[in-house]
């Protein structure tokens, strides 16, 4: 039994695997370079490395067990190492899509993380040469993604991410797994099923058999917990809003960037969407949260005839005094028809404490910010 | 016998997953250790391959 993974986190699937006790070899392809349309799918692979079958019954696969089969009228190919990085460079030189995609791709898998940046710039390369291959633009923003969950993240990364996977839905709308890959993200509204919500119960198992749970480089967020909805749970007039005269001075350091990535359903029937929001301690001014302090507070205003699943939001500080990590909050909005989305500004703002370690100054400030939703709608084709 | 319902239109590296085709020699990071897996390391076994996600 081997293994093949069509997802963005390989680590998540090791974790579920000692959840379940399965014991394969596992080979890793978040760009989906076998073309899959959809998992899972089970092959039947004989001895010579020909496939005898394609989601087998149980009859197909005793059938395949008893059988020997002839080899290949032409040896296959038995070679497993990776490319030569330096001579598919210089083949990308040719400008062709097909070198230059080839290039990226295998940047992305067997290059060091150093080389992310290299591996998304060749991707952008390919798409401009060939803006219609749907393949290319989910390959980018798989690569965008990659790179956001690093220590090398450039902010938007996430947010364009999200914009070359829904390019490359438009141009294939039944390709599962592009769309499921928008919809880790996006709003319950448009969501199959919880992708992520075994991830505690696994961890909790595990445990409880005395092992040690698989690590995650990157924890599962609130939009990859969240169950499917039918009707968004708006709660507008729930809250008190905390600032409603803007006396709260303004973070005009910033002391705290913030970052916002929409995430729009994929279903055209309703403008609906899951909303990141992303507040990092600015390295530069040696910014931390100040945790002796009260939580970090968010409040939404959402425009007219929009509703929000909730309008106050809060981050609960850590146990530690000092601390940098990013604070991300979630919340999801629905507008009453598709034809209202053109100027349409959704407007918030965060409170939040924090120090910084230049001139040992600890604040309370507020951050406004508004996000454009007609441009958030738009850059979903 | 299941068809294999695999888009071909892509890159170079589409792959033909249908009855009688030679699965891809093409090499994967593997997901413990990050190195060269590929199907054909397991040639000379039969194999049963389950393309999945922990989804």
């Amino acid at each position: 039994m081997v293994g093949l993974i069509e997802e963005q986190h390989a680590d998540r699937c090791r974790l579920f695997m000692q959840w379940k006790g399965m014991d394969w070899p596992v080979m890793v392809d978040s760009l989906n370079l076998l073309e899959v349309p959809a998992v899972p799918i089970t092959l039947l692979i004989d001895t010579h490395g020909v496939i005898r079958g394609v989601r087998p019954e149980r009859e197909e696969f005793e059938a395949f067990m008893d059988k020997e089969y002839p080899p290949p009228a032409t040896a296959l190919d038995s070679e497993a190492s990776p490319p030569d990085l330096e001579a598919l460079r210089q083949k990308a030189k040719d400008g062709s899509t097909e070198a230059i995609g080839e290039y990226a791709e295998a940047l992305f898998l067997w290059g060091d993380a150093s080389r992310m940046d290299e591996a998304v710039e060749s991707f952008a390369k390919a798409v401009e040469v060939d803006p219609d291959n749907g393949w290319l633009h989910f390959r980018l923003g798989v690569a965008y993604r990659k790179r956001h969950d690093s220590d090398n993240r450039r902010k938007g990364d996430f947010a364009r991410a999200v914009e070359h996977w829904y390019r490359a839905l438009d141009t294939d709308p039944n390709q599962y797994i592009w769309r499921r890959r928008i919809q880790q993200y996006g709003p319950r509204l448009d969501k199959p099923y919880s992708f992520y919500d075994w991830v505690n119960e696994a961890r909790r198992d595990i445990r409880e058999r005395g092992e040690a749970p698989s690590p995650l480089t990157v924890e599962p967020g609130g939009a990859e917990f969240a169950h499917p909805t039918e009707a968004l749970d708006a709660r507008r007039g729930e809250g008190v809003e905390p600032d409603p005269e803007g006396r709260i001075l303004r973070d005009e350091g910033p002391f705290a960037h913030l970052e916002t990535t929409v995430v729009p359903s994929t279903k055209d029937d309703r403008p609906a969407a899951r909303v990141h929001l992303s507040f990092r301690p600015n390295e530069a001014m040696k910014a931390h949260w100040n945790n002796e302090a009260e939580d970090m507070v968010v409040w939404i205003d959402p425009p007219k005839g929009w509703e929000v699943d909730s309008q106050s939001l809060s981050h609960p500080n850590s146990p530690e005094i000092v601390e940098t990590r990013p604070r991300h909050l979630e919340f999801e909005l629905e507008g009453p028809s598709s034809d209202v989305t053109e100027g349409s500004t959704l407007e918030g703002y965060a409170l939040y404490y924090v120090c910084e370690d230049v001139d040992g100054l600890c604040l309370y400030r507020r951050q406004d910010f508004k996000i454009d939703l007609s441009e958030a709608f738009d850059s979903k084709p | 016998m299941a068809a294999a319902a695999v888009c071909l239109a892509g890159s170079a590296n589409a792959a033909d997953l249908s009855v009688g085709q030679p699965f891809p020699f093409q090499s994967f990071p593997s997901m413990e250790a990050g190195s060269p897996l590929s199907v054909t390391q397991f040639q000379g076994k039969k194999t049963v391959l389950h393309i999945f996600a922990s989804w």
